[in-house]
């Protein structure tokens, strides 16, 4: 294939660039941004040819692979398929509208703040790319620091404790997953003689069911807690909160995906069992989640914790849409993870816009804002209504992919022989959770954009920039996008995510056959043990 | 009876004891009469001391290592791949604890030659101690390391902490060896009755014990268990921990991070040598460990979470890396004793990292002691910040730092031999440690700094030590390979 390390350099690109901008003084503000966005802005640039991703069935592309620590079976293997594929260009993408978001909002260290903000996204884009488990466990681990210092030197009043509950909780998951990552290295290595963290390896690892619904627990509460998955999510309100909104742009818009990603990537592959027998469970979290985190969104009177609780029942449906374990639900998840991260990480910046011309965020702060700042209103309308799943926009597609799906899950569980309440009540609760999001969206807009302005400071205030309608066009233009040609989208990952669901298909039934501990062939019932008796007594 | 002298295996031992003897007659030529501290201004005794460890930890690579095992004194002292490993990472311990402690002296305006000579010879016996091939040798290298560590620790004569310290490490550490030589007594009595024949040696004693038929006698379990606990003091596992805050507290900082890392390194080689592999099941002893093991990581971590003071703090924590130790121990195959020998080495260098950022950030009657002393010191001074991001990042084990491939390799092999219950309470444990490992970076970077901004001056020793022991600890997690390779190659019992 290509032989030029592409995925090396989209990853790494960030990184080098962020090392490069220790090297202006710091005095140099200004050249500090250009060069941060210089630096993104390649970052995209170089990962543009990745579109050329063939959609076929031969999976993986770019692959890369260099050994790393070869006896415990780590390599530098990358590769993308049509799930990291879009993934990969949306953290890209976001890269310089972020950078170029908080030009005027950072005012310490700006060096700092863009060195921390650029290696996230090297992190960020590790993560997707790994196709080895220790690579993937190095990045995933690694993305924390940058958090930490983004949300705790540069955001709200209350940083410290944010940021620090958000590295316990997610630092948590991170090593209930190694201990995972432990069991499964020595399983492979018990049924195939070597040590080996590679995906496909890790894959092929038989284990049986009690072992699978553990390895996802595990696994899971990892995942869950980036998600969020209710009730893990209480770290997300405050980090969003306190977090500078580049922070909550990078949390919402990619950060977050990296649950949705895990549960895809080593949830359902290596607990295909698990996940058919239990996988309601996350299915019922997520729909609390999607409903709770609307009913909590309702009532708050902070725009910021509004976007961030949006997050929650958001994310929901991603979680639902991957669990239903179909390809409608499937590429419906994965399509409003790109969504959501278009369309909740412009809301993030939207908010962001009136806070730095305001200093506040309180909605009741606000009213009539649509007067004096017609530009910014009708954006933020828009957005709202990307978000909300409007018709035509990105959110739809997405959203109704992932219901149908659900529906059609119900409807196999029915068939089944489930309860008409447990098999549907999914999708019903889900479907309410779409009334509900449109509401507390609408309000919002209602109680900040129309009605008569209440404060006469808010009067003075100048609409959008040529700098920030910078920031917002290729949003925009991205929501109409997907939302009217979703088709080639939904192309580029149809076929993996297809294979996907065919493989956990065929390793959930192989699940039964294999001893629900040892991991190795069934134990041999009496009859069984017997009837091999009897042949090899007629020999 | 034929004893073989090959002093040519001691040349490493030999060049440290000889450094300091130089170091002392050197420093009684450079002393002035009035007893100004400043009497060395160009760091000779330091530089002649750093010199010796790299001298020492260069003749052990370059000419012993990879020649197998060899004995000299009929037994008394063995050269085999594992103590060359061990004695590099004591040496590297002691080289950069010696250019961190020259600074603190200075800036505290103390002499400084004759600490430098104390540490080189504790350094001596703690080489002859990973050495030792029979239980004696053993003893007299443990005494050889323990008497200087003593007087160390009392140095600052006029602070009553330090006096504390040093009293406290004297009379506790007098007990817990004393209670190691009884079992060895006892151990040296059951290899008379019961071996082929009698003698110390260590491989006599697990030849007996591997060869005895049957429940072995009470009397070999409590010399075991004796001398198991003479050890575990030194390694400062729980419950034996409880003097190890006081003295790493009240010590001079820079002897502290020498304690804090050799000894530990020491003690985990000598638990290895003595009671590695299959030695623990033999002695019914592997249940205590277990025990121990979890509970010095509970203790370690929980206690370290409630502290106020840095070093008393990097003490518990100090406490709690032992206890992964341990647990690698306790497992006895030869990937875990690989990745103990890795663990030793990351950890020194992590532990070094974060002691030289204290004594950089650290002023005459300014020495950092409460997290509040580092208010803001991130910011203020960029390189020391940095420098302690990645000390606690490779300390709580994150990748790709030194600290998560020595916690991988540990953990991965207690899993593989069914220690999984033993291994989520590490992972636990090693959660509640991200809590204070970050108070360090929450406070350098997220609290105002306090008072006005002083200049650090450049110290070059200091500087070097601080740059040697980051850089290893970045190159050690991102090419942990080849050194990973050394460990599996210095192990004493065979891989699987």
């Amino acid at each position: 294939m290509n032989d030029f390390p592409i995925l090396s350099v989209v990853i790494l690109l960030p990184l080098v660039g962020a090392l490069a901008l220790l090297a202006i003084p710091s005095a140099k503000e200004t050249a500090i941004k250009v060069a941060a966005l210089v630096v993104a802005c390649l970052g995209f640039v170089v990962s543009l040819p990745l579109v050329s991703y063939a959609e076929k069935k031969g999976r993986f592309a770019f692959v890369e692979k260099v050994d790393w620590v070869p006896d415990l079976g780590i390599t530098w293997h990358l590769g993308i398929d049509g799930i990291s594929l879009w993934l990969v260009l949306l953290t890209t993408f976001l890269g310089p509208i972020i950078v170029l978001g908080a030009w005027s909002a950072v005012s310490k260290q700006p060096k700092a703040f863009f060195f921390w903000l650029l290696a996230l996204q090297t992190f960020m884009l590790g993560t997707f790319c790994a196709r080895n488990l220790a690579v993937f466990y190095v990045f995933w681990e690694l993305m924390l620091v940058p958090m930490f210092f983004l949300i705790g030197i540069w955001g709200g009043s209350e940083r410290v404790y944010a940021t620090v509950k958000f590295v316990l909780y997610t630092a948590v998951g991170s090593l209930i997953m190694l201990a995972a990552v432990f069991y499964l290295y020595w399983l492979h290595h018990e049924q195939f003689g070597s040590w080996s963290l590679e995906f496909a390896a890790l894959y092929k690892v038989k284990t049986g069911l009690s072992v699978q619904g553990w390895l996802l627990l595990a696994f899971g509460l990892a995942f869950a807690i980036k998600v969020p998955l209710w009730p893990l999510h209480t770290w997300l309100p405050d980090a969003h909160v306190q977090a500078p909104t580049a922070g909550s742009v990078v949390l919402a818009g990619v950060l977050l995906k990296m649950g949705t990603y895990g549960f895809l990537r080593l949830g359902l592959p290596i607990c295909p069992g698990a996940v058919e027998e239990w996988g309601w469970v996350v299915m019922l979290l997520a729909v609390i989640g999607i409903i709770y985190g609307a009913l909590v969104a309702m009532v708050q009177p902070d725009m910021k914790k509004l976007v961030a609780y949006s997050s929650v029942s958001h994310m929901g449906y991603i979680v639902l849409g991957i669990f239903v374990l179909n390809r409608q639900g499937a590429a419906g998840g994965i399509l409003q993870m790109i969504n959501h991260g278009i369309s909740t990480g412009a809301l993030f910046l939207l908010v962001g816009v009136i806070y730095e011309r305001t200093h506040t965020r309180r909605i009741w702060d606000f009213g009539g804002l649509a007067k004096i700042m017609p530009v910014y209103a009708a954006l933020f309308v828009l957005v709202a209504l990307s978000s909300a799943g409007l018709p035509g926009t990105n959110g739809f597609v997405g959203e109704f992919l992932t219901l149908l799906g659900a529906f059609q899950w119900g409807h196999m569980a029915h068939e089944g022989g489930a309860h008409w309440l447990f098999s549907y009540g999914f999708v019903i609760l889900a479907a309410t959770g779409l009334v509900l999001g449109a509401v507390y969206l609408l309000w919002m807009i209602e109680r900040v954009f129309f009605g008569p302005v209440l404060q006469d400071r808010l009067r003075k205030l100048p609409d959008l920039n040529l700098r920030e309608l910078t920031v917002f066009a290729p949003l925009v233009v991205m929501i109409f996008w997907m939302g009217l040609f979703p088709e080639p989208f939904i192309a580029k990952m149809e076929p993996t995510v297809e294979e996907l669901l065919l493989d956990v298909e065929r390793a959930a039934d192989k699940t039964a056959e294999v001893h629900p501990w040892l991991g190795s062939p069934a134990m041999p019932t009496p009859e069984s043990a017997l009837a091999d008796l009897g042949e090899e007594v007629a020999r | 009876m034929n004893v073989d002298l090959q002093f040519g295996l001691m040349i490493p031992e030999f060049i440290v004891v000889g450094a300091a003897i130089l170091v002392l007659l050197l420093d009684a030529l450079l002393v002035k009469a009035d007893g100004d501290p400043e009497e060395d201004p160009r760091g000779a005794t330091a530089w002649l001391s750093f010199a010796g460890c790299v001298g020492a930890a260069g003749w052990l690579l370059f000419a012993l290592v990879g020649q197998g095992t060899a004995t000299s004194f009929g037994g008394l002292f063995l050269l085999d791949p594992f103590s060359v490993f061990f004695k590099v990472v004591i040496l590297v311990g002691a080289g950069l604890s010696l250019l961190l402690s020259d600074a603190w002296l200075r800036q505290q305006r103390l002499p400084s030659g004759a600490s430098h000579a104390l540490v080189l010879l504790a350094t001596a016996g703690m080489m002859f101690m990973v050495s030792a091939g029979d239980l004696v040798m053993l003893f007299l290298g443990l005494e050889v390391m323990s008497i200087p560590l003593y007087c160390l620790a009392a140095s600052l004569r006029w602070d009553d902490r330090s006096v504390e310290a040093g009293v406290k490490y004297l009379v506790l550490g007098s007990f817990a060896t004393a209670i190691f030589l009884f079992g060895l007594a006892l151990l040296y009595a059951f290899v008379g009755l019961e071996g082929p024949e009698p003698g110390t040696s260590i491989a006599l004693l697990h030849a007996t014990i591997a060869g005895h038929a049957g429940a072995l006698p009470l009397y070999a379990f409590a010399g075991g268990l004796l001398a198991l606990v003479g050890l575990l003091f030194k390694i400062s596992a729980a419950p034996f921990h409880m003097w190890t805050p006081d003295v790493y507290e009240g010590a001079p900082t820079a002897i502290t991070a020498y304690m804090s890392v050799a000894v530990k390194a020491t003690a985990a080689a000598t638990l290895l040598r003595v009671f590695g592999g299959p030695v623990l099941e033999s002695l019914s002893l592997d249940g205590l460990i277990w025990g121990v093991a979890a509970l010095t990581m509970i203790v370690g971590n929980v206690m370290a979470l409630v502290q106020d003071n840095v070093k008393r703090m990097l003490a518990y924590s100090s406490i709690a890396h032992g206890g992964y130790i341990l647990v690698g121990l306790l497992v006895g195959t030869g990937q875990a004793e690989a990745g103990i020998l890795y663990y030793a080495l990351a950890y020194t260098v992590g532990n070094i990292a974060a002691f030289g950022v204290l004594i950089q950030l650290s002023r005459r009657g300014h020495d950092v002691q409460t997290f509040d002393d580092l208010a803001g010191a991130g910011i203020r001074h960029p390189w020391m910040g940095a420098v302690m991001v990645v000390a606690m990042l490779s300390l709580i084990g994150i990748p790709p730092f030194a600290g998560f491939f020595a916690k991988f390799t540990v953990f991965a092999a207690a899993v593989a031999e069914g220690y999984v219950g033993l291994v989520v309470l590490a992972l636990i444990t090693s959660a509640i440690s991200v809590g204070y490992y970050l108070r360090p970076l929450v406070v350098m970077y997220m609290r105002p700094a306090r008072g006005e901004a002083v200049a650090l001056p450049f110290r070059l020793r200091l500087a070097l030590a601080i740059a040697l022991a980051t850089l290893a600890v970045v190159g050690l997690g991102v090419l942990p390979g080849s050194t990973l390779d050394w460990a599996a190659d210095s192990i004493l019992v065979a891989l699987r």
